[in-house]
């Protein structure tokens, strides 16, 4: 199961190219004083791989564009490669292109515009991919 | 707070919405782009129930701190707002301080946007709007109505159809021929290159597609209706 | 002298014919007259004195007459018998003998007085008439026709065999001395007579009809003695009143003739005309209803007319000469094609069949016409339709060929012909396969084989070379003809579809094109929303955590929110004055001319002399070829390749940029290649987009973003490209290809 850290901080990665993102994205948990996360920063998708191979990263913020690759489909694969088996969420300052449709297939769990970003739906997102899915009956241990 | 320049509910995003996080964000666009902080989704149970938003298919941004446990969120029986969704079926501009209800006060707005809904199953739910300068106006109410419908529409269609829907997908039948042979979830994800989430959430699709509740019953039932071998 | 009793006596009894003798008692003769010396032959002397007895011819008449007679008595009587008298000669002849006693007056019986009558001369009359009957009753019996004689009561005197043969099941009342009426009354009781009707009425009415006729006899008539035999019944009267009658069988004859009858109706009723001409004269004998309706002439009329009159399509010499040959045997049957003219002068074609009819006494033609006029006019239709079609196929654009299954061909038109450039017959009993390129067959053959009954008719499109190798596209509709579902004809149309499929290619490359640049537009419009509204968004966010902070009294981060804010603007001016540059250049009307490609590297050259001279750089160009473009495009187009190697040099090494060229047979190459850091092969198409980085450790978007787009876009509006050269490593080498 994925690890309930109800007193213990979420570890959110981002990836982004622009570091202005990160100061922006810091500034909104801020706001968000319900959920408690530790936001971690990279510029390149090498470097992130190497983080989430390290572990401890609960979630990832995936910007789409990352250069010098062109979009999430070369990225995103890469840190599942990688073996990290978080939810993955792609933040794009423009969603709306067709290849977006696919973003299951690229083992991203969701897609989230930037500017739709605000703490509210950071606590969503928390919450949706941090609770239990499945009943307590419901445990590996019972297999 | 940001407003979303285009109507984000309306578009094209409404026909590539396929997961919990797109209609949350549907619906907060549909809130939004009216004026309003907060929404609220969930199915009306019986009279004697509250709404709770812990129900699975619920979707909401109501502060945890709204409610008097933050880890149950419900609005109870008694409050004017589940009151009226129990019985009404038209979209309604409640005045929450004249009928108050404690929850949605805690906003800090004076009214709120009550849209009951109704799913082809037959299942009731409501949405609630809350947490802006909501005023009288028909016209807005009805293209609210509308909007949060055919937002509805789809959301029942991708996700709450798939309750009673009895076949499974290929990725459902994937995981559950993987589940079978002792893999967990942690396990399929990486062999999948999917979350372990996402993996969670396909069981958890599948054991209620099969009327079942635990993996166990779920690898004997998909046995024994020959969906793996 | 008076006549005395006794010379009376004596004159008869001498001058008597018959024999007249007086015998005594003792049957001695005392007298005989001169007749009977005569008739027996005895001289008178010898009679006298004789013994009667030796004048009988048989003694047992003699002693018979003598019992009778002698002795003489008062009683006897006269004796009256015929027997057989014997002459002098021996010879004996048949006679009546009347013998009377001769008495005196007292009654005494003196002897007796004998009369000889001879009847040979009878009995010779009788003998011959009853010979004449048996003959005739043996004659009446040998003729097949029944014979029969009613006497003047009606009772049948005579029949034959025959008679009674025809009416056998009458044969018991057939008798003679029965009536007519008996006889007809046990025949119609016994079925005899077919015409008679069922019921007792009708055989009652047709008796008495019968009966009407029998006393009143006229013409011949028939008469069905059962379904199969027919009798001609011929009865008269004879001067006696007799009813004569004769039955003659005429079964086979009126079969012949209700035969003969039917054809006639038939002949006359066909709607073919047919006339019977007689050989010797030629004349007409007999023209059935067909032909007197069709010639408008009576009977009569045509039997006056000559048959050449009603021929008006040959001269007279011109028939004589055709039907010479029937009319010397030499030949049966002649079928010819002439023109007849009706009585009111119109006319009209006919095709006559003649046969020479010559087993009879008098040969005779026998002529078959029909009007051909309809046939003709169909005929006539059928041909200008053939005319037309032929016409058609040969002014039609399309090939047209038949062939059998095995594209064996049976037909091709002209135009086929002309394209393959071969006589139209000599392509015929070719395979058409044989006038299509040898790779296309297997393609074809399979095609061909995928017809079926079910689905005979498809089209495909086939490159056709013709005789002088320029290649066509030909869309061929292919008909399958089956019959019993085996293949018997191929039918196949081809149609130059050479123009439409370019304008399709055409179409298909500008759609391809179009779809590009869509994908171009589309990428273009995203990235700049996107690189857009990044900045935009960012410097509203920063704007807000300036005012949040300036709130909260906060001012350690202000200068790094207003520095981003400030370098955002900055870019967003770059980006859009990028924009409005590509847009202006991109969409430019292009005004090509014929220019030389080294004053185009010049004067790019010259454009960047300020930044060449810092960068120290170094520009290599032997690229002295004509090129058709735009001056001011392709300028443009140089000037921004040189920008980039400048821009990517190698850090501390002077940028050497070498320009080269080369005239192909429709187009020139040119290479621009430098010694710079040069670009990752795998984004080799990358850079040709809007807006794209390719260096993590650039500015954000420093430069312009669209140098490469531009490129492409200036040499692709010359109908020419630009692409990456992946396999060079010494640098960036890009090529540019261009309209010679």
């Amino acid at each position: 199961m994925s690890k309930r850290l109800d007193d213990k901080q979420l570890r959110v990665l981002l990836i982004d190219d622009d570091p202005a993102e990160h100061i922006l994205l810091q500034r909104k948990l801020k706001k968000a004083d319900e959920i408690s996360i530790e936001l971690d920063y990279v510029a390149d998708i090498g470097s992130a791989v190497d983080i989430v191979k390290a572990g401890g990263v609960d979630m990832v913020f995936l910007d789409n564009r990352l250069v010098p690759n062109n979009d999430f489909r070369e990225t995103a694969p890469l840190l599942r490669q990688a073996g990290f088996v978080g939810p993955i969420g792609i933040v794009s300052s423009d969603i709306s292109g067709k290849y977006f449709e696919e973003f299951r297939d690229y083992g991203v769990d969701f897609k989230i515009g930037k500017d739709e970003i605000d703490a509210s739906v950071i606590a969503f997102i928390v919450t949706e991919y941090t609770r239990d899915q499945l009943s307590e009956t419901c445990s590996e241990d019972y297999l | 707070m940001l407003v979303s320049e285009t109507a984000l509910h309306l578009g094209p995003e409404l026909e590539r919405a396929v997961n919990r996080v797109d209609f949350f964000r549907l619906f907060k666009s549909l809130a939004g782009s009216n004026g309003f902080s907060y929404f609220g989704l969930t199915e009306i149970a019986g009279e004697e129930h509250g709404l709770s938003f812990q129900h699975v298919h619920a979707l909401h941004n109501f502060p945890g701190a709204w409610f008097d446990d933050p880890k149950d969120p419900v609005i109870g029986a008694a409050d004017p707002v589940a009151r009226y969704l129990h019985k009404a079926s038209a979209p309604y501009l409640m005045d929450i301080r004249q009928t108050p209800s404690p929850v949605l006060l805690s906003s800090g707005a004076s009214a709120a946007v009550i849209v009951p809904l109704h799913a082809a199953t037959g299942k009731r739910y409501g949405l609630i709007m809350v947490g802006g300068d909501a005023k009288e106006d028909h016209q807005a109410l009805a293209l609210i109505a509308l909007d949060a419908a055919l937002i509805f529409q789809r959301y029942f269609e991708v996700l709450l159809s798939l309750d009673s829907i009895s076949g499974l997908s290929d990725r459902e039948i994937q995981i559950v021929r993987w589940t079978s042979e002792g893999k967990t979830s942690a396990e399929i994800a990486i062999i999948l290159a999917l979350s372990e989430h996402t993996v969670n959430s396909y069981i958890a699709a599948v054991l209620r597609k099969l009327q079942v509740v635990n993996r166990a019953q779920m690898v004997a039932s998909a046995i024994r209706s020959g969906l793996i071998a | 002298m008076p006549l005395s009793p006794e010379n009376m006596l004596k004159a008869l009894y001498d001058t008597l014919p018959d024999p007249v003798l007086v015998v005594d008692a003792s049957r001695r003769i005392l007298a005989a007259n001169p007749a009977t010396a005569e008739k027996f032959g005895f001289a008178a002397h010898e009679l006298v004195g004789m013994n009667a007895v030796g004048l009988y011819a048989s003694s047992k008449d003699a002693e018979e007459i003598g019992n009778a007679l002698y002795p003489l008595s008062r009683e006897a009587k006269s004796i009256h018998r015929r027997l057989d008298l014997r002459r002098k000669d021996g010879s004996v002849f048949p006679s009546e003998l009347t013998v009377s006693p001769i008495q005196l007056a007292d009654g005494e019986a003196l002897g007796s007085v004998a009369l000889v009558r001879d009847l040979s001369e009878i009995y010779r009359e009788q003998e011959q008439r009853l010979r004449a009957e048996a003959i005739l009753n043996t004659a009446l019996d040998t003729i097949s026709e029944g014979f029969v004689v009613y006497d003047d009561q009606d009772r049948l005197m005579l029949c034959n065999d025959a008679y009674r043969e025809i009416y056998s099941l009458s044969a018991p009342a057939i008798k003679i001395g029965n009536t007519f009426e008996y006889v007809l009354r046990y025949g119609l009781g016994h079925g005899q007579y077919a015409d008679a009707g069922d019921t007792a009425e009708a055989q009652e009415e047709w008796l008495q009809q019968r009966l009407e006729r029998h006393n009143n006899p006229g013409e011949p008539f028939i008469q069905h003695i059962n379904p199969d035999r027919t009798m001609l019944v011929e009865e008269r009267i004879t001067d006696e009143n007799f009813r004569v009658g004769v039955r003659t069988d005429v079964t086979a004859l009126s079969k012949i003739r209700s035969e003969a009858e039917q054809l006639g109706l038939i002949i006359q009723g066909v709607k073919q005309e047919v006339y019977l001409i007689s050989v010797k004269d030629g004349r007409i004998i007999n023209a059935n209803k067909s032909a007197r309706d069709n010639l408008q002439y009576s009977m009569e009329e045509l039997r006056a007319l000559n048959p050449l009159d009603l021929n008006v399509g040959h001269s007279p010499m011109e028939i004589a000469e055709r039907i010479a040959p029937i009319v010397s045997g030499e030949s049966k049957v002649i079928v010819t094609e002439t023109c007849h003219r009706r009585k009111d002068g119109s006319t009209y074609d006919c095709r006559v069949r003649l046969e020479l009819m010559d087993n009879v006494p008098d040969p005779v033609i026998l002529a078959f016409a029909d009007d051909i006029t309809e046939r003709r006019e169909i005929e006539r239709a059928l041909a200008r339709k053939e005319h037309e079609f032929q016409t058609l196929v040969r002014n039609l654009p399309d090939f047209i060929s038949r062939a059998t299954p095995d594209s064996t061909l049976t037909y091709v038109n002209d135009n086929y012909a002309r394209f393959v450039g071969l006589p139209a017959d000599k392509m015929i009993g070719r395979k058409f396969l044989d006038f299509v390129p040898e790779e296309h067959r297997p393609e074809l053959i399979a095609y061909i084989s995928s017809l079926t009954p079910q689905k005979p008719l498809k089209s495909t499109e086939q490159l056709m070379v013709n005789s002088s190798g320029e290649q066509f596209w030909y869309q061929w509709s292919n008909l399958m003809v089956f019959e019993d579902g085996e293949p018997v004809e191929l039918v196949s149309v081809g149609r130059d579809i050479s123009e439409i499929r370019e304008a399709q290619t055409r179409i298909a490359s500008q759609s391809r094109a179009l779809e590009l640049r869509n994908d171009a537009l589309e990428q273009f419009s995203g990235i700049v929303s996107h690189d857009l509204k990044a900045p935009l968004r960012q410097i509203r966010l920063f704007a807000d955590m300036i005012a949040d902070d300036v709130e909260s009294g906060k001012t350690d981060e202000l200068a790094t929110f207003s520095g981003y804010i400030s370098d955002r603007s900055e870019a967003m001016e770059r980006m859009i004055s990028s924009l409005l540059a590509y847009s202006q250049l991109a969409y430019q009307r292009i005004n090509p001319e014929v220019v030389r490609l080294s004053d185009v590297v010049t004067a790019a050259w010259e454009n960047l002399a300020v930044n060449a001279g810092e960068a120290g750089a170094e520009l290599v160009s032997d690229a002295d070829v004509a090129v058709r473009a735009d001056l001011h495009l392709l300028t443009q187009l140089f000037q921004n390749l040189f920008g980039n190697s400048i821009k990517y040099r190698q850090q501390g090494q002077p940028a050497v940029i070498r320009v080269t060229a080369r005239t192909g047979q429709d187009s020139v190459t040119i290479a621009v290649e430098d010694n710079g850091i040069g670009v990752d092969p795998a984004h080799s198409e990358r850079i040709f987009g809007v807006f794209q980085r390719l260096h993590m450790d650039e500015k954000l978007y420093s430069g312009t973003g669209i140098g490469l787009a531009l490129c492409r876009r200036i040499a692709e509006s010359h109908d020419g490209g630009i692409v990456l050269d992946t396999s060079y490593r010494d640098g960036a080498r890009f090529i540019v290809t261009l309209p010679a």
